[in-house]
């Protein structure tokens, strides 16, 4: 088993130490995983991200984790995802953990997952007090749960940029976020890691929540043929 | 008929009362206990005092004074005729909206209108794609008994 995590901010750094820390106590699960992110941590980012060090993101949470949790095997992947290098990070096979904080680089992912044979991605994202998780599933070539863009054009058709296409202005203005939303996500994404992996079952397919009325809503969602 | 009273019916021996239920043609009763029988005999012809059953209604429908006026206007639409004693009758389905939910008297109404009704309440954006029992439909859908609506929240962007 391969496990890919894309994104180490505050959804990414909080979903590797509860999965590294499921994972190292499991007994049927002996992955590799993968840390990708071409962003550093700074001190700005404390309020919301869980590091021990400054530097490139998925260097510092490799060594995080592998600190806390001896026996994993864990690697990092310095780069923004993009579609030059998507194949270094993604093969057939891989449970892909998609933590990012924009639609491009969803779009990315998303439509190099469309090529594979067999693939998990679960992809999280949040607005400052609300969010949500998609499962998108191929087995044998054939998609098992929608992609990501069929039921969100936003995804399709994204208005954003990817995090290189950004000058530093852009990305120094970020918008705010709230430390609880990232951590709802995360532990979402940890909730249908487990659905789909150690349980397989995966027939609601997303999920929505809110922490100000403190719900959360999965959906069932049915392929569309073309 | 005759009625009977109870404490005449209980004076009597077990013998007496087996007697009686076969002059009064009730079958099936000679070999049954004493309150079996006594039973059986106030089913069959009724107990002193008390009325029997309903039939005496017609007599007294027919003695009651004429309706000769109705004021006012009514209607009532039963929506739900096997609904158990308590339930809710008016129909209602199921809307949700993200991680927003709740039971919903759109039933009749089209997608469109149910989305501005509850603009405010799930937080419907103006532009929300309408799915119903999880397959798209068009605004002008006519929401029916038993559909469950969603309407489409974009997905969470940030993240990192």
């Amino acid at each position: 088993m391969h496990i890919t995590i894309v994104g180490l901010g505050g959804i990414g750094s909080s979903l590797c130490e509860s999965l590294g820390r499921f994972i190292k106590y499991s007994q049927d699960l002996n992955p590799t995983i993968l840390l990708v992110d071409g962003d550093t941590f700074e001190p700005k980012n404390y309020e919301r991200q869980i590091f021990t060090q400054m530097g490139n993101k998925a260097e510092v949470k490799a060594d995080d984790l592998m600190l806390k949790f001896s026996s994993l095997r864990v690697d990092s992947f310095d780069a923004y995802i993009n579609e030059a290098n998507i194949a270094e990070a993604i093969q057939n096979g891989d449970i892909i953990f998609l933590c990012v904080d924009n639609h491009k680089t969803r779009l990315i992912v998303n439509n190099y997952c469309k090529q594979l044979q067999d693939v998990t991605l679960i992809s999280g994202g949040n607005d400052f007090e609300d969010g949500n998780v998609q499962i998108y599933i191929r087995r044998g070539g054939q998609d098992v749960t929608p992609d990501l863009c069929t039921y969100h054009p936003e995804i399709a058709n994204p208005d954003d940029k990817l995090p290189e296409e950004m000058g530093c202005e852009e990305l120094a203005q970020s918008e705010p976020q709230l430390y609880f939303t990232n951590l709802y996500v995360a532990t979402l994404m940890c909730c249908a890691f487990y659905n789909v992996v150690v349980k397989e079952q995966y027939e609601r397919s997303e999920v929505y929540f809110d922490i100000r009325t403190m719900t959360a809503d999965a959906k069932i969602r049915i392929l569309k043929t073309e | 008929m005759a009625r009977y009273k109870q404490s005449t019916l209980e004076g009597k021996s077990v013998k007496e009362l087996r007697t009686l239920v076969v002059k009064l043609g009730i079958v099936g009763m000679t070999k049954r206990p004493k309150a079996e029988i006594i039973a059986a005999i106030f089913a069959a012809h009724g107990v002193e005092g008390k009325a029997s059953i309903a039939k005496p209604a017609k007599k007294a429908a027919k003695k009651a004074a004429p309706l000769t006026e109705i004021s006012g206007n009514f209607s009532s639409k039963i929506e739900r005729p096997d609904a158990q004693f308590g339930y809710k009758t008016s129909t209602t389905i199921r809307v949700s909206c993200g991680a927003s939910s709740g039971n919903f008297a759109v039933v009749g109404k089209t997608v469109k209108v149910a989305g501005q009704f509850l603009r405010e309440v799930l937080n419907v954006s103006k532009l929300s794609t309408g799915l119903v029992n999880g397959k798209e439909v068009g605004p002008e859908y006519i929401i029916k008994d038993g559909d469950s609506l969603e309407f489409l929240k974009p997905a969470g962007k940030k993240g990192c």
